[in-house]
């Protein structure tokens, strides 16, 4: 899909027109927000609250037994990791694809990774019996000389949430410091320094361009081993238990797929929100949303598959170790979990082969949220069965829930709505300069507009001072050729500032 | 604030601003005394030798002391009843001198409210009140009932109630074993419990004798039982159960038969039948068989078979496997014994035995001589007696009721006159510690002190033929304003004055006791029995060493006279069973295995100690036939009310899939109105449907009632896909047995030694990791070669009855955290060595498998890979380490444990006041967030290994003894070096029997087991 076809999405948007969306997003607020914003603070004191008198008793207020040692932490662990694979993942894999779909949609698929991470840092917290001992997991040095154990997937876990988190952090600031400067000189008061400090005096220059060409272009490739080993070694804290349910080596596809699922209809969730409350309908088009339902469809038949093959391989086994967890889950306790799993994930979604579901809004929204409960059950299925059916009959266990546990999960969620809710009125969530490299580029017709001085062709002037937008006239029509900006060769290229990116070579010496 | 607290608050500062004092130190280290006296060294334990008074067994013990506190019991292993055994309840006697909720000082009843007042004020209230009725001359209205004293206590008591006037003192406990004594008074003129010589025995027929469980002296007999199975093949016994109910010794049996209720004696009769007509008898007994023949032509093998519900076949194949046995045994237990027809079923039994000539045999019943002291056991108050008590009480002929640790209130919940009587009686006074379901309706309480406070000695209920009296003595000064009842009775002897003063002229009970063992003394050096050369010298040794006993065994042999006559069964009232009513069900109470008849209820870790079968902790329910509950519609957790004529209760059904389908079983031992916070208002106390000590021939109906109780147990809920009807193994091979053709192949030949080293220590260091020079980091500490030691235990699952001591034993050395009734139900039990059962068949064919399962100790251990923290470390003698201080808590070693060994501190333990003082400062204490597990007893270990490094030595073989090996009553664990080829460790550790657990995860366990050897058991084709 070149950019020059979707073009004709943005018909009537020009660059101002995204500069003043964009930052109104920021600084317009409802009070709609102010009381999401609230209710979800409550509920994040409430969960520190539990949590603090959880620390002072004990894990104990949790409904966990003898041996369902591992429940809802470690089931809400999985899926927030899950949940923020697709983000920071899907930008590396489609930029270096050059699937220039991705630009209004990434940054808050950014967004939601790096808030997921945070949010999945928090489950740690709640899921360790004494956390103010953690630092003994980190390799630091110490009188003691003892070196966190190498061996241990827990240790690998740690390592790779904190490297992912902070390549995904990094990749979602660089690609947002055009768009800090942006907006710096748009705004006034308190988000004036803040938008100073964070461009970190972003000009636009070209030589600025090419550095953070460069760096953007290193983060990327090196994120999608880090995301999909992250996974894999979340993977590997339950493959590498004896329990036979999880003793397996499909457990690292099992868990990329799922969490490629999980993020995408994530994705798709949180584009379908802003998109709606931050008036974005313009930028974020069915066409966007109707690639990430492809997505979606591709993810769920590959979960379908690995549910096939979970089932499988307990089948051909001749003992009944690996039996009984699978048992349990199609007729036993769990089955209500597991067929509505089944139904969730890899029934529904098949409905989005049809393209008029797929551009169905309300549709697509019931059919990801349905997959994001689904992907709930399908960790609480892969942490519980595989530890109370264990290998012993006689130390089988049940586990249900208490309200404690499901004020953790709210809390969990709650921490990731208002981290959200912040973010979301702190960085641009929808690209400003590159929804401006997929725009139709400015035509001379529409020069009195006031174009771009060169290298830069983003901020321009306060905001007030924009001209308000012009329907499209016939001077754009007659003059269809795009406007070319000798001084910078990137600019020349019709993918724009990133997509037309090469490598840089050696320059030659005279 | 410390560097710790900083750290702490930082951490969690960073989620939740402001947490402070997070709660990680749960018991401040206290010290008893600063300056100690001369001969305690700080942190050296003293043994001190006692005697367990928690049954009338009278097991030896040795107690262990920390700077005055006790910490430990063992048994005394120079003992000859229990050998150094001792089973959970006895462990659990710490809970008794520490129990919260013991008596502190003497009380009066104010206006209906307790009233703390002085020794003084108690001992003249009570003088007065018994002089005043001494001088209306009502003395001989005056009850004293105790529990069963079998010591110098029982006779300073009589003495004072005789010279007082009244000769009212007996004692009473629920499981008095009344029918079985008046049956050997009739069968062999023996007035008392005879010797049962289970280890010599061939063949064992019991009738419900539960002798591995709490059956008169659990723990004798089980020493007995491991002998009886650790033998060759060809001379090794079988232990063949009848009853109605699967109990803990009937699970070990080889054979098990439900059996209809009540139906023993014809059983036991019919099979006497057929001996004398297959002419199966002993020959010595030729003349007295057709007297035989005709006395026993009533009972014929038809009439057994229709009435038990066993097979005329099978009976007859039982019958005549006992007769050809030499020697062979024949038991009749409680149920059997309790039922209004006891001494018929017990009379029956003893005939049994006599016909097969196993009266006065090795390995048959054996008289025994009369002990030592004629006159130091008190008198049982039997049931007709206990009727008249009740009746008199109602007349209000009871003048005052005097009681000492014994419990009518409980025991005799269903007998209405006593319970009206009691009401009735003007003055009751309490010796008791524990104010029980009795005592708070008592005037004066005079708290005794405990038996680990106390001088006394005991003369066991049973002895195997040495004739023994036990010392007790104070190991501990008492914790409270006590004193122990015979300094009591010897203060108030001096306040009555006149005769009572002129015969009790002692001053404490010390020198009461000193006094009769002086004569004791005379008459042994008269009889040139060395015993050392002076009375101080002989009583030195008394106390240092536990007590006296005969060096060898001796009987009575004046057999023909003692022999049961053919007339015999003529003179002993058969009473026909009554038959049921449509609706009824027959009613079987048992004693439960910590509580045993309630006395027990009220120390947390015989609370929390599960049934073994049942696995149920902490609550009452009721047992009932699968087939049944299918009929009734009943499942597991449904409120039952069961009702007689006396009462009734509401308990939750269990499913029991071994027991006779129109039998309701309830354990005895909750249901107390007032025993101290563990036991007040806990389920229900089946003693109200019964209105005597007779219980075990009661209809009841049953009824549902449609509520739920949930039976807190430790077994998994069901039902679960697998395991719906009962927990079983699910063709794992966790729980093996062979049969004996099986065991006989296997006899006599030796495996290679186990493989239980740390695998990864095993491997030769890589090619590349030679060439880089790094090689001998590969194997650097740990290596094999350079491992002293590598410790491992074996447990012989033929000799392991399910008795659970062990797990009392852990509690008591390893700190574990008291779990209350509300965690265990949620499932959060902490043994770190538990009994798992698991059923195998359906009733009628069925059985319960145990497996005792604590940390395997693995060589390649699941735990210490996964721990990110180093926290589980494989130690350099095999152990799996556990550093509390370092774990964090992912619980990811619990996770990974195919054992499931490994428990996680849910929450801080608590040990309410003075339990604490119980506590091991040999072992700290785990707080919230921390997993634990079983250690091997590594401070006992280290202890050990320490005194053996100064002493410039290796470790003996035998010398370390983990706290389950050294209880362990059939003596099926044992515990040392597997490195060691020459250990009895490692020679088990070859033994062809041995599997380990789940031995295809290749975690190479250092625990190994040996297959159990029984019979009708199917080959297992591999």
């Amino acid at each position: 899909m070149s950019s020059r076809n979707t073009n004709d999405e943005f018909e009537g948007i020009d660059y101002a027109k995204v500069t003043k969306d964009v930052i109104r997003s920021l600084t317009h607020t409802t009070w709609k927000y102010y009381l999401a914003l609230g209710l979800s603070f409550a509920v994040v004191v409430y969960g520190a609250v539990l949590y603090y008198y959880q620390s002072v008793v004990g894990l104990g207020i949790w409904g966990t037994n003898e041996p369902i040692y591992w429940a809802m932490d470690l089931t809400g662990f999985i899926w927030w990791i899950g949940f923020s694979l697709a983000g920071t993942l899907l930008s590396a894999i489609l930029l270096l694809t050059k699937s220039d779909w991705r630009n209004p949609v990434y940054r808050l698929a950014e967004m939601m990774t790096a808030l997921a991470l945070i949010t999945a840092n928090i489950v740690i917290l709640t899921h360790i019996g004494r956390p103010w001992r953690m630092f003994y997991i980190f390799p630091y040095p110490n009188l003691r000389q003892l070196w966190p154990s190498f061996r241990s997937p827990l240790f690998w876990d740690v390592l790779g949430l904190v490297a992912y988190l902070t390549a995904s952090s990094l990749f979602l600031y660089l690609g947002a410091i055009p768009d800090f400067a942006a907006v710096r000189d748009r705004v006034t008061g308190w988000r004036k320094k803040l938008y100073s400090a964070l461009s970190l005096g972003w000009t636009g220059s070209s030589r600025q361009w090419r550095h953070l060409r460069h760096a953007y272009f290193l983060i990327a490739p090196l994120i999608i081993p880090i995301a999909v080993s992250m996974h894999s070694v979340t993977s590997w804290i339950s493959a590498t238990t004896l329990n036979p349910a999880n003793h397996s080596s499909i457990y690292a596809p099992y868990f990329v797929t799922g969490a490629l699922l999980s993020g995408s209809a994530g994705v798709i969730i949180i584009a379908l929100i802003l998109r709606k409350c931050l008036h974005f309908e313009e930028y974020i088009t069915p066409r966007h949303l109707d690639n990430l339902a492809k997505l979606l469809v591709i993810a769920s038949l590959l979960i379908s598959y690995i549910y096939l093959i979970e089932l499988f391989i307990p089948w051909i086994k001749t003992e009944n170790f690996e039996l009984m967890p699978v048992l349990a889950k199609l007729k036993g306790s769990y089955n209500p979990l597991y067929w509505s799993m089944i139904f969730l994930n890899s029934v529904v979604p098949l409905s989005l082969f049809f393209r008029k579901v797929r551009r169905n809004i309300p549709a697509l929204l019931m059919i990801s949220i349905g997959v994001e409960i689904a992907m709930y059950f399908e960790r609480f299925l892969m942490v519980i069965p595989g530890q109370n059916i264990g290998p012993l009959p006689f130390t089988w266990s049940s586990y249900r829930p208490t309200w404690i546990e499901f004020s953790y999960v709210a809390w969990y969620y709650s921490v990731f709505i208002f981290l959200f809710l912040l973010f979301v009125k702190i960085v641009p969530s929808v690209s400003i300069f590159e929804v401006k490299e997929i725009l139709r580029a400015p035509t001379r017709a529409s020069r009195h507009l006031k174009p771009a001085p060169e290298g830069d062709g983003l901020a321009l002037e306060p905001i007030a001072e924009v001209e308000p937008l012009r329907s499209e006239s016939e001077d754009d029509r007659l003059y269809k050729q795009p406007l070319s900006v000798e001084a910078d060769p990137l600019m020349s290229s019709p993918k724009g500032y990133l997509s037309g990116y090469r490598w840089p070579r050696r320059k030659r010496r005279d | 604030m410390d560097r710790r607290d900083f750290i702490k608050v930082m951490a969690a500062g960073a989620v939740t601003p402001g947490v402070i004092g997070f709660k990680e130190k749960v018991v401040e280290p206290l010290l008893p005394y600063l300056i100690p006296p001369e001969d305690i060294v700080p942190g050296v334990a003293d043994w001190y030798a006692s005697v367990c008074r928690q049954c009338t067994a009278g097991c030896g013990i040795q107690v262990r002391i920390r700077e005055g506190r006790a910490k430990k019991i063992e048994g005394n292993p120079l003992c000859p009843i229990n050998e150094g055994r001792l089973c959970a309840r006895g462990q659990a006697g710490l809970q008794v001198l520490y129990n919260p909720d013991r008596i502190r000082r003497p009380l009066v009843k104010d206006k209906g409210k307790f009233k703390e007042i002085s020794w003084d004020e108690g001992l003249r209230l009570l003088a007065g009140k018994l002089g005043d009725l001494k001088r209306k001359g009502q003395n001989k209205e005056v009850f004293f009932l105790a529990q069963p004293l079998r010591g110098h206590l029982a006779k300073l008591i009589n003495t004072f109630m005789e010279n007082y006037g009244s000769s009212s003192f007996f004692s009473h406990e629920l499981f008095d074993n009344e029918s079985l004594v008046i049956a050997n008074k009739l069968s062999f003129g023996y007035d008392g419990i005879p010797h049962y010589d289970l280890a010599n025995a061939k063949y064992i027929l019991s009738f419900g004798a539960g002798f591995l469980d709490t059956w008169i002296s659990p723990v004798q007999y089980s020493a007995a039982y491991g002998r009886f199975r650790d033998r060759p093949v060809d001379r090794r016994g079988r232990l063949v159960q009848f009853e109605s109910r699967l109990s803990l010794t009937g699970a070990s049996a080889d054979e098990w038969f439900p059996i209809k209720p009540e139906t023993e004696g014809l059983l036991a009769l019919g099979m006497a039948g057929l001996i004398v007509d297959e002419k199966l008898h002993d020959p010595a007994l030729e003349q007295e068989i057709p007297a035989w023949k005709g006395a026993l032509s009533g009972f014929s093998l038809e009439r057994a078979a229709a009435k038990s519900g066993i097979s005329r076949e099978k009976i007859a194949d039982v019958t005549r496997k006992f007769a050809a046995a030499k020697p062979s045994l024949a038991l009749s237990g409680d149920p059997a014994n309790s039922q209004t027809n006891g001494v018929f079923n017990a009379v029956a039994v003893n005939i049994l035995n006599h016909l097969v000539g196993s009266v006065g045999k090795v390995g048959g019943i054996r008289l025994n001589l009369p002990p030592v002291f004629p006159d130091i056991i008190e008198r049982t108050i039997t049931r007709d007696e206990l009727r008249a008590l009740g009746r008199k009480m109602q007349a209000g002929e009871v003048k005052a009721l005097l009681l000492y640790n014994t419990n009518p209130a409980f025991t005799l919940a269903g007998d209405e006159d006593f319970i009206a009587g009691l009401k009735k009686v003007p003055f009751i006074v309490g010796f008791s510690s524990f104010m029980d379901d009795l005592l708070f309706k008592a005037d004066l309480i005079l708290p005794d002190s405990t038996y680990l406070e106390s001088w006394g000695d005991y003369v066991p209920i049973a002895d195997n033929g040495k004739r023994s009296v036990v010392l007790m003595q104070p190991v501990v000064s008492p914790l409270y304003d006590t004193h122990q009842i015979g300094d009591v009775m010897l203060s108030l002897a001096k306040i009555l004055g006149s005769e009572v003063s002129q015969a009790l002229p002692w001053n404490n009970f010390l020198d009461y006791l000193k006094s009769s063992w002086r004569d004791f003394h005379r008459d042994l050096s008269g009889k040139g029995v060395a015993t050392g050369a002076s009375f101080e010298e002989f009583w030195n040794n008394l106390v240092k060493t536990g007590g006296w006993s005969e060096s060898a065994p001796a009987f009575d042999e004046n057999l023909p006279a003692r022999r049961p006559k053919p007339d015999l069964l003529s003179t002993v009232p058969n009473k026909e069973p009554r038959p049921l009513a449509g609706e009824e069900f027959h009613l079987h109470l048992y004693p439960s295995h910590g509580l045993y008849d309630g006395g027990n209820a009220n120390q947390p870790w015989l609370q929390q100690l599960p049934e073994p079968l049942v696995t149920g902790t902490w609550g009452s329910w009721a047992e009932i036939n699968p087939e049944t509950a299918r009929e009734l519609g009943v499942a597991e957790g449904d409120v039952l009310k069961i009702s007689s004529e006396t009462g009734s209760i509401e308990v939750p059904a269990y499913i029991f899939p071994a027991i006779e389908p129109k039998t309701i079983a309830v354990p005895i031992g909750q249901g107390h109105t007032s025993f101290g916070s563990y036991a007040k208002n806990r389920g229900a106390n089946p003693i109200k449907l019964i209105d005597s000590p007779a219980w075990a021939s009661m209809g009841v109906e049953v009824a549902k009632t449609g509520a739920k109780n949930k039976v807190i147990k430790i077994e998994p809920d069901l039902p679960q896909p697998g395991i719906e009807n009962g927990v079983n193994e699910l063709d794992r091979h966790l729980v093996q047995w062979i049969n004996h053709e099986e065991a006989a192949a296997l006899e006599g030949k030796e495996l290679e030694p186990i493989k239980a080293l740390p695998s990864r220590n095993l491997k030769k260091p890589s090619a590349l990791w030679s060439l880089l020079g790094l090689g001998k980091y590969r194997s650097a500490k740990t290596s094999v070669r350079k491992m002293d030691y590598r410790w491992g235990m074996v447990i012989d699952m033929d000799k392991c009855s399910g008795c659970q001591a062990c797990m009392a034993a852990c509690y008591a050395e390893n700190n574990l955290p008291l779990v209350s009734d509300v965690e265990m139900a949620r499932r959060r039990h902490k043994n770190w060595i538990r009994l798992d059962r698991y059923w195998e068949g359906e009733y009628p064919e069925v059985r319960a498998k145990f497996i005792p399962v604590n940390c395997l100790q693995c060589g390649n251990a699941p735990c210490e890979a996964v721990c990110p923290v180093y926290a589980a470390y494989g130690a350099s003698d095999g152990l799996n380490g556990q550093v509390y201080q370092r774990c964090i808590g992912t619980r990811y070693c619990n996770v990974n444990c195919p054992y499931r060994a490994r428990l996680f501190n849910w929450f801080n333990p608590e040990w309410p006041e003075p339990l604490d003082q119980q506590l091991n400062p040999d072992i700290s204490v785990r707080t919230s967030g921390i997993a634990d597990k079983c250690t091997f007893c590594v401070q006992r270990i280290r202890e050990v290994k320490e005194k053996a490094s100064d002493e410039e030595r290796k470790v003996r073989d035998g010398e370390i003894q983990p706290a389950c090996a050294q209880t362990c009553p059939t003596g099926a664990i044992t515990f040392g070096d597997l490195k060691d080829l020459t250990t009895k460790v490692s020679q088990l550790s070859r033994n062809p029997r041995r599997y380990r657990l789940l031995e295809e995860l290749n975690t190479e366990p250092a625990v190994i087991y040996l297959k159990a050897v029984r019979e009708n058991v199917e080959p297992k084709h591999e």
